[in-house]
Formats: structure tokens, C-alpha cells, sequence
């Protein structure tokens, strides 16, 4: 009986223990995970700084002689962006690897521009000093020109002021003006390039999509934690039902094992007056005695040590006949329960009647065992008849 | 900006990586090494118009100085490779270079004394990646700092003489430094051979194109370094000028589409970019 009481709270504990142990592993990855999404965020900050600010150095470059630091900068960013990329690409999200796609090959063409913007703007400075230095000769020169040179540099002028600058691409460039002529061509031709360039390098600009990478941490992040406060949720309400039937079998077995004792006690209080008030014995398959009470001893006048282990006949008295005896094992044998009054002999060899019932006990299997029997002595009644 | 007085590298690694470098066990058919092209100590660079690989095969290109490359953004004319050892190893297996494959390299240094040498350095020993890394530590040791025009930029202002100066305002003014500029004078972009007259060439040279397949990059290569041109004749990225008198018309005239007989000047720039020659690098010192 103890046991169950034992096995309950250990199974309550176990329960317990389990459900704690779940939610610490889920508790557990969530915050891996969430490490890594914070360490994305982090990284798609620094990038996107670099980023903006190696944009920023290009765009400059008109005020910058040396390219060591651009050239720097961009390796810088270079290898930034490929750190971020294997950093998307090892966490098993297809929107991250979508975008990991784009930002590679937005950043492909942006390298090839970041050259293409240095080389030009390289040109477009040298060119710009070279025209200057041609007009100046051309102004030195001035009375050799000829009418043709002065038509040239008469239609540049309103070009230059007009701003119709691939107008004078088509000018006829005389042998005074020529060089003039290439380099402002050449001018022309790299500003139209470099705006050229500077679109492009918006156009395939990575900050809206390293923007949405956050936003995609940012969302996961939540997500985790909405997964985590759900998992954490279900299994505080898992463990509440647990421990409410936990308790409620608890109740029930000590009720059902105060019910046992009441009726054990009950049960005493029924053999006891069953002890004071009849004759009891009880045999095994056999009709070997293995009970008697005292009341059997009083009446039949053996002591209970010559009884046990004797067979029930010791007691039969010669005048009872076998055909009783028959009849009754008949009965008993096959569950029944029998009825009868029947002479037996004490041990001095005089007769006594009893009033008997006699009662198959079955084990647990429901197979008989063992007889009861319960008398009454009624040797008064039958001699006053 | 002046070329810093030292630079920090494995000299361990570097010292066999020196070794490595004169070595022909690291060509296909054990003919040439890099020394071949790449006279060390010296200029680092070869005295005929195009370098030259296994069965002295000629290329399409000079061979550029490996002096100072530590401080260049890519390598190769056409700038394939982003960093020094990717140089080293494409040096190694191309079809311009020596030949070989890592494989085979691996291989026949193993079977020579330099495996003892690599297992003291390598815990793994003689590997692709050791060999390249150990001539690539080699190259990065080829510093040539305190070159006269270095010491002017540090504030020795005796440096230069007056030629030189006017020289160094000449290549400024000119626009030359627009596109030779940082610590290497060249080497941190890339820049169209021909501007504004189509530049010929005897052979045609792998030029950024064959990276980027791009129309826009005929005929361009990476600018390079002025370092030490003194002594890296002959000149341009295919060896057909043997004057620095020579190469700075040309630039001029090609470049900057400057076509008037350019005067004094060119003795100026001429003085200025002999002011460029530096110290030999340490890890060379005593070498003959």
C-alpha cells in the first residue's frame, strides 16, 4: 500500500524534472539562435557603415590624389562583405539566401565600378589640366588663328555657356584646336560616364537589402520568442493538468486505502464475534485441518496442536453416514456451499450436533483453496427433542 | 606617402621563402625559377623586353618588379590575382609562369633537403599552401625603403636637388600622379593603355578583359608602380621602351594626349623618378 504512495510523488517529481529539462533545451537554442540573429544585425550595421562610407570616399575622389586609401577601403569592405555573406549563407533561411544572392551580385558590380570610377575620374582630372593648358596656348596664339579656328572656339564658348556641351562633340576641330578638341571630348566622355557610374553605383547599392536582412533578424528574433513563450506556455499548462490528476489519484488512493482499512477493521470486528459466537475450522483441498478456533477445542475437547494437520474425520462420530459426506464434498467441491447438521464425537467419545455451513474460499485466480467451516453447537436442542 | 622602413613578416618563412624563389625544381622542367625573370638582388624585374617561362618560352609581357608588390592592390598586368600568394601560386602553375602544378611542386620538395626546412617552420609540413605562403612572405620582405624622394617626404627637404624638385612639380602638374600615386606611385588602380591615341602593341598581352569580358576594359591594364624605375628598363606592360626619356613622351602623348615636343620638363620628370630608387630590401642585404 505504502508503495503507491511512494510512486506517486516520484512520478509527479520525474514529471516534473522532465518538463523543466524541455523547456530549459528550447530556452537553450532559442538563445543560440537569437545570438546569431543579434550578430547578424551587428554585422549588417558595420557593413552597411563601411559600405556607405566607402560610397561616400568615391564619390569624392574629384578631391583626393591618392587612391591607396579607397583602394584600402574597399579591400576592407571587400572582405567585410564577404564574411556577411558566409554568415547569411550558413544560417538555413531561403529569404536570407535570396538575399545573399543579391547583395553578391549587386557586389559584383560594384567592384567593377568602384574601378571604373577611380580610372575615370583619373582621366577626367588630367584632361580638365590638359584643355586649360590648351586654351591658354590657344589665347597666346590668338592673332595666327585662323577664321576657321576662331568659329571653332567661338560655337565652344556658346556651347559652354549654353550648357550644351554634346553639341560640341560634333565641332570641326581645326589643326589649333584639336588637341583642345580631345581633351574636352575626352572631359565630355568621362563626365558622361562617371554620372554614368554614380547611377549605377546607387542602383546596385546593398544598404535596402542589408536593410532587410535586419528586418528579417529582427522578425525571426520575435518569432523565436513568441515559439519560446508558446513552448514555455504549453507546458505550464501541460504541467498544471499533470499535477491536478497527479493530485487527484493521489486523493483517491489514500481515500481507497482508508476505505480498505475501514473495512479491514470492520472485517476484524466480524470475525471476532464470528470466533466468540461459533465453531470455526477451516481445511485445505484434502480435508486436512489447518484452523481451528478455540471454540473447537472447547467443544470438541482436543487441544489445537492434535487438530492441525489431522484429517477433518478425527471428529466424525461412527453413526454418521458416509452417504452425508459424500453429498457434502459433492457440494463444496464444486463451489456450493453446504448446509447440515451433523454428529461428531469429542475426544472422550461422546457425541455432540452441530448446525453446520461449510464455505469454498477461492484465491485470486478464483480457483478454490481452502473450506471454511462455521458451526453451531446444538447438542442442547436435539436431546431436549 | 613615403614607403614605411620595415614591414613586419615571418622571416623564418621568408628566408626559405627566398630560397624557393631561385629554385627551377619549382618549374615543369626545372629550367627557370622565378630569379629567372625576377633578378634579385636588384632590380627585380628583367632586362628583356618580355619575360619568358619553361623552354624559354617567350611571353606577351614584361616582367613587373617584385620589389615593393607587398604595397600593390592586385597583381599581374591584367590584375587577376587579389592578393600575394594567389600571385605566387598562379606564378607557379600559368602557362606564362613556370608551369607547374602544386601537386608536383609538393612532390619534389619533398623528395629535397627543403622538406626538413618546412616541417621545422610547418607542423604539417611541405603543403600547396606552405610553399606559397613562404614565397609570398619572401616577396612581402622586398621593401626597398629610404629612396631620396622618401627622405624629402619625411621633411628632409635636402632630399632632392633642385632638378628633382621641379621635376616632382612637373609630375604633378602634368597629371601623372593622378594615376601613379600612394605609397607604390602606381599599383592601387587601373587605367586604359592608349587614351587618346590606340596604343599598339607587337603582341597583344592579357589585359583586364580577359577578367571582366567587358568592352570597356580593352587595352587596360594596372597602373604600374614607379618605385624603383630606374632600374626596371625596359619599360610598359609590353617592354618596347628602353628609355625613361622615352617612356615619359609616350605616357604623355598616349595618356594625356599631350602632343606639343615637351621641353625640359621631361629631363625634370627624368631626374625626379631617379629620386625613386631605395635602399635594397634587408632580407637581401649581403647577397650578391
Amino acid at each position: 500500500m505504502n508503495k503507491v504512495l511512494m510512486v506517486v510523488p516520484a512520478i509527479i517529481i520525474a514529471l516534473f524534472a522532465s518538463l523543466f529539462y524541455i523547456s530549459f533545451e528550447t530556452k537553450q537554442e532559442v538563445a543560440k539562435k537569437e545570438e546569431i540573429l543579434k550578430d547578424v544585425r551587428a554585422q549588417s550595421y558595420e557593413l552597411e557603415e563601411m559600405f556607405k562610407l566607402h560610397t561616400k570616399r568615391l564619390l569624392h575622389l574629384n578631391k583626393e590624389v591618392n587612391n591607396d586609401e579607397v583602394a584600402k577601403s574597399f579591400e576592407d569592405l571587400k572582405r567585410a562583405e564577404e564574411y556577411y555573406v558566409n554568415t547569411l549563407a550558413s544560417l538555413d533561411y531561403d529569404r536570407l539566401y535570396t538575399l545573399t544572392k543579391i547583395i553578391r551580385e549587386k557586389f559584383e558590380a560594384i567592384e567593377l565600378i568602384n574601378e571604373d570610377i577611380k580610372t575615370d575620374r583619373a582621366l577626367l582630372k588630367t584632361a580638365v589640366i590638359w584643355s586649360i593648358d590648351d586654351y591658354q596656348s590657344y589665347l597666346k596664339n590668338l592673332k595666327h588663328l585662323s577664321s576657321a579656328d576662331r568659329n571653332y572656339m567661338i560655337n565652344l564658348f556658346k556651347a559652354t555657356v549654353d550648357d550644351s556641351y554634346s553639341e560640341f562633340v560634333n565641332l570641326n576641330a581645326t589643326k589649333y584646336t584639336s588637341t583642345l578638341n580631345a581633351h574636352l571630348q575626352k572631359i565630355y566622355e568621362k563626365q558622361q560616364s562617371l554620372i554614368e557610374l554614380e547611377n549605377a553605383l546607387d542602383k546596385n547599392s546593398i544598404v535596402s537589402d542589408i536593410n532587410e536582412v535586419v528586418n528579417f533578424a529582427f522578425e525571426k528574433s520575435n518569432d523565436l520568442r513568441a515559439e519560446l513563450n508558446a513552448t514555455t506556455n504549453n507546458l505550464l499548462i501541460a504541467s498544471m493538468v499533470l499535477l491536478v490528476l497527479s493530485i487527484l489519484v493521489y486523493i483517491k488512493e489514500v481515500r481507497s486505502m482508508q476505505d480498505l482499512a475501514r473495512a479491514k477493521s470492520e472485517l476484524r470486528e466480524f470475525v471476532f464475534a464470528l470466533e466468540e459466537s461459533a465453531i470455526v475450522s477451516k481445511t485445505d483441498l484434502k480435508g486436512k485441518i489447518t484452523y481451528v478456533n478455540n471454540k473447537f477445542c472447547e467443544v470438541s475437547g482436543y487441544e489445537e496442536e492434535e487438530l492441525i494437520g489431522k484429517p477433518h474425520n478425527i471428529v466424525r462420530h461412527p453413526d454418521m453416514k458416509a452417504s452425508v459426506f459424500e453429498e457434502l464434498w459433492d457440494t463444496i467441491k464444486y463451489g456450493g456451499v453446504f448446509h447440515g447438521t451433523i454428529k461428531n464425537r469429542r475426544k472422550d467419545g461422546s457425541a455432540y450436533y452441530v448446525d453446520t455451513t461449510i464455505i469454498p474460499l477461492h484465491n485470486e485466480k478464483g480457483e478454490i483453496d481452502e473450506y471454511l467451516a462455521v458451526r453451531y453447537d446444538v447438542t442442547k436442542f436435539i436431546q431436549e427433542v | 606617402m613615403p614607403i614605411p622602413k620595415q614591414i613586419a613578416y615571418n622571416k623564418a618563412k621568408a628566408e626559405l621563402g627566398k630560397k624557393l624563389f631561385s629554385e627551377p625544381m619549382l618549374s615543369k622542367d626545372g629550367s627557370v625559377s622565378c630569379a629567372s625573370c625576377h633578378t634579385l638582388p636588384g632590380s627585380g624585374a628583367n632586362k628583356t623586353q618580355y619575360s619568358f617561362g619553361v623552354d624559354g618560352q617567350q611571353t606577351a609581357t614584361n616582367a613587373s618588379t617584385v620589389l615593393n608588390s607587398a604595397f600593390n592592390f592586385s597583381y599581374f598586368y591584367n590584375g587577376i590575382a587579389d592578393t600575394l600568394k594567389q600571385q605566387v601560386k598562379d606564378s607557379i602553375t600559368k602557362e606564362d609562369g613556370l608551369e607547374s602544378s602544386m601537386d608536383e611542386v609538393v612532390s619534389k620538395i619533398q623528395n629535397s633537403a627543403y622538406a626538413v626546412e618546412f616541417s621545422n617552420i610547418y607542423e604539417d609540413g611541405v603543403t600547396p599552401q606552405n610553399v606559397v605562403e613562404v614565397i609570398a612572405e619572401f616577396e612581402k620582405a622586398l621593401i626597398t625603403p629610404n629612396s631620396k624622394f622618401d627622405r624629402f617626404l619625411r621633411g628632409d627637404d635636402t632630399a632632392l636637388n633642385a632638378q628633382e624638385k621641379r621635376g616632382y612639380k612637373e609630375f604633378v602638374s602634368t597629371g601623372c600622379v593622378y594615376c601613379h600615386n600612394g605609397v607604390n606611385m602606381g599599383g592601387n588602380m587601373y587605367q586604359k593603355m592608349g587614351v587618346f591615341e590606340p596604343y599598339e602593341s607587337e603582341k597583344i598581352a592579357s589585359s583586364r578583359f580577359d577578367v571582366t569580358k567587358r568592352e570597356r576594359d580593352k587595352n587596360v591594364y594596372k597602373v604600374p608602380s614607379l618605385r624603383n624605375i630606374a632600374l626596371t628598363a625596359p619599360y610598359f606592360h609590353d617592354g618596347s621602351v628602353k628609355t625613361l626619356k622615352e617612356a615619359i613622351i609616350k605616357m604623355r602623348e598616349y595618356q594625356l594626349g599631350v602632343t606639343k615636343k615637351a621641353h625640359k620638363s621631361t629631363a625634370d620628370i627624368e631626374a625626379f623618378l631617379k629620386t625613386l630608387t631605395g635602399d635594397t630590401p634587408a632580407i637581401l642585404k649581403g647577397d650578391k
